[in-house]
């Protein structure tokens, strides 16, 4: 119940949440939108700004604006709303307008002005609404139709004396008057070619009484005079010409015109408030990230060892959390080399040491290392890259980027007119990869993302070396740069996830990779193409030409099989497994574990914890030979607890379906005997033969001249970290 | 920097012989102090981490006057002579004399994990002073404690000394294993130190300082498994002299036998529920709430996940960046609250986010090679940045990732590799590691008087987050450690938190009562109204400055805001009305309802979405943690159902994807407040439904997947809430800031207009 977890082999590193950038990419789309939101607001703000009063609710008729009506000629004090009934014209408009003389002609309308619910802004809207047209009186017969704001000059035939006739929009009349209804007096008035529409104006100029009579007789102003002239019945024949050749005027510009003149501005907004949210964002992270130098990609030429100046280590352990080998460890306070042997190379521990008493020196050369150049290509074999841990370079970072470099340098060498079409066959590609590890996955998205045909064969499945990993936790210190995928980042993860992750992009991109595929002969023709053969599990060849070849086949080899005199019966063929994928899947089972290296221990305790289990582990040796310290002791402990069984000195000699038969040599001494024990399946983990010899076949040569590479016992399992 | 020690410290019996750069290091960890007559150089309970060395005048050490020891002078210590060395006995535990300065003195302390590295490095071991020392001081704290544990403690003079003989200290890490199930009694264990947890089998136990834990009946194969919870000491004795004692004082069996029910039973009166959707009962992880002293706790029901104290941690430190995570385990304990004693405890679900705690025995301490982590007085753990090399050995060794390393602030650009010899401090590398420091170093005002605490507690608007100290706050806590619990003193009772509701339903009255009076809606716009709307909104905006710059608690500013935001609401009805002409004026009431109902919309999210989220939620995740979090049940999902038998398959296309996928069927879970457990008897239900109790042995384990589909479906829910409680705010703050403008540029014209 209560979490005991292992010491951390990474420290943890701050972070920027976004409790701290504060803006997350919803709400920084809100806040975006906000802005604009914002912008909006302003600019219709700004845009009342500079027409006469910012608290008009628009602009004033042409008339009254020449004739520069203040505000305060109809507002007084306090009150902004003006009073429109009845009285309140008697205060506002008949201050210049006689009321007297502007009385309706029709008795209906009359009625309700005097009810006080009809006043002059009904008909004629004092800001925005009202519509008019002033004529000029020259000889032209020029015209202005004016209304909210904005003119338009016109001409016409007619020269009628200047004059000013306010034209009253219909909308005004549909309070009252169903203007649709033929019967409906009004419905006659509207004129123009607008009569039908919203912006429709009366052509019934009879509203008000007989002006010549009443003018002349009440007026002392010029402006009454020439308005009320006898030529207005002049004047109100031109006006409805006037309405006929012209339209609706308005200073309310369109939408679109609003875009046009405040799009770009938004935009340069918008953009700018995104940067801005951007910006910090990017900085911050950019500071947390660590100080760590990029990988190497060609491996070092030398065995590499690091050495401790036993004076300045301060006993920290970044370095031995650092060694994916468990090269080192802490004693009395002070680093030491403790398993030189093991030593990869790789020099992370040099790179974290924060006072500089670690340092690496150069001992002898490598021998078991391809001879390759910068871009992974054999110095012997033209057109053979080689990538991953067969490089010489462990760790599976290094795996990723070595196979990206090598489909780089390939791309860049093959010319477009050397390169083939991607077809269903396979029978003719660019390059072919060799092994689906780390490496080879990377080379095929490389590949992919480059337009190179390629196809990929692995023996056994996708990441088969993955899977067999023996450390629980792969600890990666740098996010993995995967070609097309991009960065990946696991930091401590299982090699569950790790496989996980590989999974899904093999098949989210759809990988050409063909699974059980054993690449046994590699031929070179005169145009120095390449031929590859493979086998399928099936035992069915597949042949393959190629420009280039990328091997990336790792070390650990196929997995060593049984001895061939091993009689399997034919009932028992699915019995016999080389690897353990998952097993949860063994619990209530009898499964016998042949081996005792790291991998068949690890899967020996797997299995003996899966509830139900009954483990056998049948070992040719007498005792542990080898092996991490702590698989060692959890297998004696399980071993005493009786939840798994070992055979020491034992060789299995014949399976069948049940029943596994094993030949012994009993404790006690004497002569060996033979045992049978139930059994449901068996697991053969006795390492692995590493392919040397289809690296000679491709023409690669090493390092040493001359070295029985092929004979090499190699059977470590690869431990790695990155 | 310390000044330069005496040569007399170097003459010491202790320090002879250390190398020169030992010398060094010690000298830069080390304190020299200068202490009045009769002042104390240590007292009794005081932390035990150094070794002191007398420079000038003299200092004497005694047992205290109270219990056994009757206030015997223990030590005369003379220039060039050491004192306090039962440090290099037990680094963590605290004093049990007190040392007092006979004369004007000048004492060097030196912390005793740096003495001993410096010591081993030279090649002599810790024999030096520990072998010499350990010797006599372990029998006396051997005899002590099993004088003191109520099991031992009416035992015999002779008895007890036999048991002393007898005894054995076994150091265990945190998840190392004392014994195993089934492994055969030798010794029967009294715990020292740490916490010692009994796993397997019903009964599960703790075992704190002064508890045994023994077999029953004592030479039987232990019945269950022995952990050490976190790093402990336990003291073997041999079941041999064990027996010989029970056979003079059969007594002494019975109290064995009582002591291991007795942590039985307190475990089952402590527990409280716990539920597989992350929230655990406080033995989830009970070393951690017995170490920590000053632990951040988050009340989830109240916390409205905005990150204000995170972001004012970052804010109160020069580099920018914040000691505390919104990320951790969640548990639920009942609490005492003041003005709420006559209640029932409330049971409360706290998140644990990454923010250091303070341990009584810090696993960083131990693990600093330079010394750069030290305890100050009041037991606060601190890292001194000049001594940090950035190893990251501290933050690899807190359990809890309370540490983190950061780059170091002012880089002393490359690493200075070569001079690292003896000067430690010119090797600065670039990294440091930097956790929570209680503001102390940032100047906050955060002394404990102050009521004010570290910025993240005074930045809360919502009070939910506290600095606790487990042992003292929590009853459950306080009843599984009933010693350690005394020792920690007093019970904690957490401060109320100030209710809204008042406010704002006064201020909700009283801006109906402004606006129905006004009859709002047709009103013209006065001078007076304007004057209040005006100043209403500037308080309004004020806010935002006095939650990002101030050191007092935000929480009475945060109640201000919403009283006065429902008043400012109901002044700009009485105003304004809902009018909005096509001007400054129209503008500015638009921007003032929209930033208005995002406001109000806030608020109500503050409310309600809180105790909803943290019944869906499983962890203390942030936004962005959710998308990976779904990627990774995702493929423990399909993990988990691939290899199984047809009947799952069936039943997880026809029962639990279209639970996953249902659009609707979430906002009914969460308007029902259903919690994962209920959803996942439910689907339980449905699947024993469909299978009319049939295939019950090919459906084994499918709990497991059922539970994890609904920790899949309760992410789905979890995004919007959390998008609900996060993205209404720059909203508002943005529209705040266009209503100012637009307020100034009112009120602007409104002035021109009058002027004219």
């Amino acid at each position: 119940m209560a979490v005991t977890p292992a010491r951390a082999r990474v420290s943890p590193r701050a972070v920027a949440t976004s409790d701290l950038t504060r803006v997350g990419d919803a709400s920084r789309a809100v806040a975006v939108a906000a802005i604009v939101l914002a912008v909006g607001l302003g600019v219709s703000a700004a845009s009342e700004r500079g027409r006469g009063e910012l608290a008009a609710p628009g602009p004033l008729a042409r008339p009254h604006a020449l004739a520069n009506v203040a505000c305060t000629s109809c507002h007084v004090g306090e009150v902004t709303q003006v009073d429109t009934s009845t009285k309140g014209v008697a205060v506002t408009c008949a201050a210049c307008h006689d009321a007297r003389a502007h009385a309706s002609t029709r008795t209906a309308h009359r009625a309700l002005a005097a009810a006080g619910k009809l006043s002059c802004a009904t008909c004629h809207g004092a800001h925005g609404g009202a519509q008019g047209v002033t004529f000029a009186g020259a000889a032209d017969g020029a015209f202005v139709r004016w209304g909210n704001g904005a003119e338009r000059a016109g001409s016409m035939s007619a020269r009628p004396s200047a004059a000013t006739v306010p034209l009253v929009p219909v909308v005004a009349c549909a309070s009252c008057h169903d203007m649709g209804n033929a019967r409906d007096p009004a419905a006659a008035c509207p004129i123009g070619a607008d009569a039908s529409g919203a912006h429709a104006v009366s052509g019934c100029f009879d509203e008000h009484r007989r002006v010549d009579a009443v003018a002349r007789a009440t007026t002392t102003h010029d402006v009454c005079a020439a308005q009320h002239s006898p030529a207005r019945f002049v004047a109100w024949d031109a006006a409805r010409a006037a309405v006929a050749q012209s339209s609706w005027v308005s200073s309310a510009p369109s939408t679109s015109a609003q875009l046009r003149a405040f799009g770009p501005a938004l935009l340069a907004i918008l953009a700018g408030g995104a940067a801005l949210v951007l910006a910090p964002r990017r900085r911050r992270a950019a500071a947390l990230s660590p100080l760590v130098a990029p990988p190497a990609v060609v491996p070092p030429a030398r065995v590499l060892l690091p050495q401790i100046n036993a004076t300045t280590c301060v006993g920290c352990y970044a370095c031995v959390d650092a060694c994916p080998f468990d090269v080192l460890e802490v004693r009395a306070f002070v680093a030491e080399v403790v398993r030189p042997t093991e030593c990869c190379g790789v020099v992370s521990c040099a790179q974290v040491c924060p006072n500089g008493s670690l340092r690496i020196t150069e001992g002898e050369p490598v021998a078991t290392r391809p001879r390759l150049d910068a871009s992974l290509e054999s110095l012997d074999a033209k057109g053979v890259f080689v990538a991953g841990d067969l490089s010489g370079l462990p760790l599976i970072k290094n795996a990723i980027r070595q196979g990206a470099r090598a489909v780089e340098a390939i791309a860049a060498g093959l010319s477009e007119s050397a390169r083939t079409k991607r077809a269903a066959d396979f029978a003719r590609v660019d390059l072919v990869i060799v092994g689906a590890g780390p490496a080879g996955i990377s080379a095929a998205l490389a590949a992919e993302a480059r337009g190179l045909s390629y196809v990929v064969f692995e023996q056994g499945t996708v990441a088969a070396s993955i899977k067999s990993f023996p450390r629980q936790k792969l600890v990666f210190d740098q996010p993995i740069d995967l070609p097309l995928e991009g960065e990946l980042w696991l930091r401590e993860s299982t090699k569950e996830d790790l496989l996980a992750q590989w999974s899904r992009i093999v098949r989210a991109r759809n990988l050409r990779i063909l699974e059980h595929h054993r690449v046994d002969a590699i031929d070179r023709d005169a145009a120095s193409l390449l031929t590859v053969r493979a086998v399928a599990a099936t035992g069915e060849p597949v042949t393959v030409t190629a420009a280039r070849l990328v091997l990336a086949i790792g070390k650990r080899g196929s997995p060593r099989m049984l001895d061939a005199d091993v009689t399997i019966a034919p009932d028992a063929s699915n019995v016999v497994s080389y690897a353990l994928a998952d097993a949860r899947s063994y619990e209530g089972k009898r499964v016998l574990v042949v081996g005792l290296g790291d991998v068949a221990m690890e899967a020996a305790i797997a299995l003996a914890r899966q509830p139900g289990a009954e483990v056998t582990v049948s070992y040719r040796g007498p005792e542990f030979a080898r092996g991490k310290a702590r698989n060692i002791a959890e297998m004696r402990a399980l071993e005493a607890k009786g939840a798994l069984r070992i055979l020491w000195e034992s060789v299995p000699t014949s399976i069948a379906a049940g029943r596994v038969t094993l030949s012994i040599a009993p404790p006690s001494g004497g002569p060996r005997e033979s045992i049978t024990i139930a059994n449901d399946a068996v697991f053969v983990l006795i390492g692995g033969v590493p392919s040397w010899d289809l690296v000679a076949r491709a023409g690669v040569r090493l390092a040493s001249e001359g070295m029985p590479v092929a004979s090499r016992e190699e059977n470590r399992p690869a431990v790695r970290r990155t | 920097m310390s000044e330069v020690f005496p040569e007399i410290v170097w003459t010491a019996a202790v320090l002879r012989g250390v190398s020169a750069r030992a010398r060094a290091e010690l000298q830069l960890v080390g304190q020299l102090r200068a202490v009045s007559k009769g002042g104390a150089v240590f007292r009794a309970g005081d932390a035990a981490d150094a070794i002191y060395i007398v420079a000038e005048g003299a200092v004497d050490v005694s047992a205290p006057r109270t219990g056994s020891l009757s206030g015997a002078l223990v030590k005369h210590a003379l220039p060039g002579e050491a004192f306090g060395e039962e440090a290099t006995l037990d680094v963590g535990s605290t004093r049990r004399w007190e040392a007092l300065a006979v004369t004007p003195s000048v004492v060097v302390a030196i912390p005793v994990l740096m003495l001993r590295r410096a010591l081993a490095r030279a090649g002599g071991g810790v024999g030096g002073v520990a072998a010499r020392i350990e010797r006599t001081l372990r029998r006396a704290a051997t005899a002590d404690l099993l004088a003191a544990a109520p099991v031992t403690a009416g035992l015999a003079r002779r008895d007890l000394e036999l048991l002393v003989d007898a005894a054995v200290h076994v150091d265990l890490a945190r998840g190392a294993a004392l014994f195993k199930r089934g492994d055969a009694s030798r010794n029967v264990y009294v715990v020292a130190d740490g916490l010692v947890e009994a796993r397997g089998g019903d009964a599960l136990a703790y075992f704190a300082r002064g508890d045994v834990i023994a077999a029953t009946p004592l030479n039987a194969p232990y019945e269950s498994s022995a952990v050490a919870s976190g790093p402990s000491r336990v003291l073997a004795l041999r079941s041999d002299a064990v027996a010989d004692v029970v056979t003079r004082d059969p007594a002494f069996a019975d109290r064995i036998a009582a002591s291991a029910i007795d942590a039985a039973e307190r475990h089952g009166r402590a527990t409280t529920r716990a539920s597989f959707d992350g929230t655990e009962n406080v033995f989830h992880d009970l070393y951690r709430l017995k170490v920590a002293r000053s632990l951040l706790v988050i009340d989830q029901n109240a916390c409205v996940r905005c990150g204000h104290c995170a972001w004012s941690c970052a804010d109160a430190h020069d580099d920018g960046l914040a000691r505390l995570v919104r990320r951790g385990e969640r548990i639920v304990t009942t609490v005492a609250i003041a003005r709420e004693r006559e209640r029932e405890p409330r049971e409360m679900t706290w998140l644990l986010p990454k923010s250091c705690q303070h341990c009584e025995s810090p696993a960083c301490m131990t693990d600093c090679p330079t010394g750069a982590i030290t305890r100050d007085p009041g037991g606060d753990v601190r890292i001194r940045e000049d001594i940090c090399i950035g190893c990251g050995n501290c933050a690899k060794g807190c359990p809890w990732d309370n540490i983190q390393m950061a780059p170091r602030p002012e880089p002393a650009a490359v690493p200075a590799r070569k001079n690292a010899t003896a000067d430690g401090a010119k090797a600065l590398s670039s990294d440091v590691a930097v956790k929570c420091d209680l503001c102390h170093d940032s100047g906050h005002d955060s002394g404990h008087d102050s009521g004010h605490g570290p910025a993240c507690v005074s930045a809360c608007p919502t009070e939910a987050i506290v600095r606790v100290a487990p042992l003292r706050a929590f009853p459950e806590v306080r009843a599984a450690l009933p010693a350690e619990a005394n020792l920690a003193g007093v019970e904690q009772v957490l401060p109320a938190r100030t209710s809204a509701t008042p406010w704002v339903l006064g201020a909700g009255a009283i801006a109906l009562a402004i606006a129905a009076k006004t009859h709002a809606l047709g009103a013209t716009p006065t001078m007076a109204s304007g004057l209040a709307v005006g100043a209403l909104t500037a308080a309004l905006f004020a806010y935002v400055v006095v939650k990002r710059r101030s050191r007092w608690r935000v929480r009475p500013f945060f109640l201000a805001h919403l009283a006065l935001g429902v008043l400012a609401m109901g002044a700009a009805l009485a105003h304004a009305g809902l009018r909005a002409p096509t001007n400054v004026a129209g503008a500015l009431n638009v921007a003032f309802w929209a930033t208005s109902i995002v406001g109000v919309f806030g608020a109500l999210a503050y409310r309600l979405v809180p105790s909803r989220l943290t019944r869906i939620e499983t962890l203390g995740a942030l936004p962005e943690d959710l998308a990976p979090r779904a990627r990774d049940l995702d493929e423990q999902m399909y993990a988990r159902l691939s290899g199984r038998s047809d009947v799952v398959k069936a039943l997880f296309t026809r029962i639990l994807l279209p639970y996953l996928r249902s659009p609707l069927a979430p906002l009914v879970s969460l308007a029902s407040g259903a919690t994962q457990a209920a959803d996942v008897r439910g689907l339980e239900a449905a699947v024993s439904r469909a299978t009319e109790g049939r295939a019950s042995a090919r459906l084994a384990g499918t709990g497991e997947l059922l539970r994890l589909v609904v920790a899949r479906r309760a992410i789905a829910l979890e995004r919007p809430l959390q998008h609900v409680l996060r993205a209404w705010l720059p909203l508002h703050v943005v529209l705040t800031v266009v209503v100012v403008a637009l307020l100034l540029a009112h009120v602007a014209f409104e002035i021109a207009l009058r002027w004219r």
